[in-house]
This record gives C-alpha cells, structure tokens and sequence, in this order.
C-alpha cells in the first residue's frame, strides 16, 4: 500500500515538474536561445506534451486523496478549503490552458519561421507561460502545503 | 499530430475537469471521502482511462464533423452536444460491459458456479440500449455545458489573436476563425 501511495505522489510531482520547466523555458526570451519560428514548434510540442500529461496529474491527483482516506478532511476544516481552492484554481487552469494551446496553434499555422525576437506574438506567447508558471508554482505550493500539514 | 488537431487537448480538458469538477462537488458537499471509499486505486485509473478513451472517440468524431460541416458556432455548438450524447452512450456500454465481465471473472475465480453465458446476452439485448439512451440524453447535456464553455475560451483566444496581430511595424494583420472549428467567422 505504501508503495502504491509512493508510486502515485512521485507520478504527480514528476508530472508537474515536466509541465513547470517547459513553461519556464518557453516563457524565458533572454538570451534568444531559438528562433522565433523554432519558439513556436517548441510551444506546439509543449502543448501536445501537456495535455498528455495532463490527464496523469489529474488521475493521480485523485489517487492521492483517495489513499489518503479518512485523512481527508472536509471544507469546515482549513485543511479541506485549501484543497477545494487548489480543485477549484486546477479547473480555471486547465480552461486557461485551452486558450493558450489554441492561440499556440494560431502561431503555428498563421506565423512563418521569419518573426522577429521582439514581435507582439511571441511576446505575447512568453507572457502566456510565465502566466502558466505562476500557476503552477501556486498550485504546488498549495499541493505541499497539503501534503505537509502547513494547514 | 497536426498543430491545429483539437482532439487531444479538447479530449483531455472534458476528461479532467469532468473529474475535478466531480471531485470538487462531491468535496464541498462532504462526500468526496465515502465516494473514494468505495473505490481503489487500480478501478479509479480503469474508469479514468475509459473515459478519456471514450471522450477522445467522441471529441475526433465532433471535430470531424465540425471541420467538414459546421458553418456557424450555433452549429459546432450542436455537434459538440452530439458528441456528448456519443460519449454518454459510449460510457454506459463500457460500464455495462465491464460489469457483466467482471461477473463472469468473479464466478470463476470463486471456483463456484460460474454465471451462466447464456444470461449474457439478455443482459446486453435490454440493458443497454435502455440505458444507453438515458446515457445518451446526460451525455447531451453535459456535451452543452463544455460546448458553450468552450465557445467563449475560442472567442477569448480569438480575441487575444486579433488583440497581438493588429498591423504593426513587425507583424501581420490577420482575422482567423479558431483553427480547427467551423469554416466561416
């Protein structure tokens, strides 16, 4: 059972770390590592990436509160708020997330490798996944908090 | 995979918030824990992995038909509640199927009696087309929940699009229908 338990909550960080560094990579503009049309193909691979790994984040997020059984406390503890902010935060996440991978696509099909460094759409793709970091380094800070007994 | 292929992010996004909506509902309620208790780890990945299997058969068929079909976002909205009601019947196959082979398995295993074949297809001829209907009405509902969500998150993008391309000293002006929804704006 123990293993089980291990197996889960390693799949789920590990999961969130994939999902965490390349939105750290895509949102980092400086120094210009890729080309701008290269910065584009690299978001489409990272978007098919995510929403693959999406779906094990979310099986495995619900492993884990199911082996935690009676430990799981309800919303009249501080405990069980905090876990329905985290639920609530990873649907508006994941909404968002259906608007970046379509503005992606846009990129893809309507942008040529020729878009200057500084252009609006890839900055406007680098403001996308700083926003996507952010969130996700929210949402794994209230996940440890969670684990942990911060609250 | 085509970049401006929806199904897999289309699939997912219906698959895990389905879940996580469920499991916030029932959270907030204060059932969530009885519900998880009647499960396991290996029956939760089984009945996730069904459903994301079922909900990406239905999400390629709406998109197809949105793709070669739909000519306004009333219509994609309608093929979206059609494949709701695909996936609702799909699920309800699954769960009949997987119950009567979990019986015919468990009887063996018991080393008693085993169910007898026979009982099987009687089973098949009344439950599921009887149920499948009503799986395929809450599959409908649910696929017009997600469609209309989905039709605003499009305008969004859209609007984001049009926002970052306006004509600039370095960009293109264009106005694109969402990739991969219908035809004309």
């Amino acid at each position: 059972m123990y293993e089980v338990w291990f197996a889960v909550r390693y799949l789920h960080l590990i999961s969130a770390a994939v999902l965490l560094g390349g939105a750290i990579l895509l949102a980092s503009d400086s120094p210009p590592v890729f080309s701008g049309g290269s910065r584009v193909q690299l978001a489409v691979a990272y978007e098919r990436t995510f929403w693959m790994v999406a779906g094990l984040l979310t099986v495995t997020g619900v492993s884990n509160l199911g082996l935690k059984g009676a430990g799981l406390l309800g919303v009249d503890t501080r405990w069980g708020r905090v876990l329905l902010i985290k639920l609530v935060v990873v649907l508006l996440f994941l909404a968002f997330s259906l608007v970046r991978t379509t503005f992606i696509s846009q990129c893809a099909v309507r942008t040529g490798d020729d878009l200057e460094p500084r252009s609006r759409v890839l900055t406007t793709l680098s403001a996308l996944y700083v926003m996507t970091a952010m969130v996700m380094c929210g949402v794994l800070w209230l996940g440890l908090g969670l684990a942990h007994g911060r609250y | 995979m085509d970049a401006t292929d929806r199904t897999l992010p289309l699939a997912t996004l219906r698959t895990c918030t389905f879940t996580v909506l469920l499991a916030a509902i029932l959270h907030a309620r204060g059932g969530l824990v009885d519900a998880l208790a009647l499960s396991n780890t290996a029956l939760g990945i089984t009945a996730f992995v069904t459903l994301w299997t079922t909900t990406w058969v239905s999400t390629r068929y709406g998109e197809r038909q949105i793709r070669s079909r739909a000519e306004s976002s009333v219509d994609a909205l309608g093929w979206t509640v059609v494949a709701g009601g695909l996936d609702g019947a799909l699920v309800w196959c699954a769960i009949v199927i997987g119950a009567v082979l979990s019986a015919l398995v468990r009887g063996g295993l018991e080393d008693r009696a085993p169910v007898s074949l026979l009982s099987v297809p009687p089973v098949l001829v009344f439950a599921l087309p009887v149920g499948g209907i009503v799986a395929y009405a809450a599959g409908a509902v649910v696929g017009a929940f997600y469609g209309v969500i989905e039709l605003v998150l499009d305008a969004g993008s859209r609007r984001l699009w049009c926002l970052v391309a306006e004509p600039g000293p370095d960009d293109v002006a264009e106005t694109p229908p969402v990739v991969g929804s219908f035809k004309a704006m």
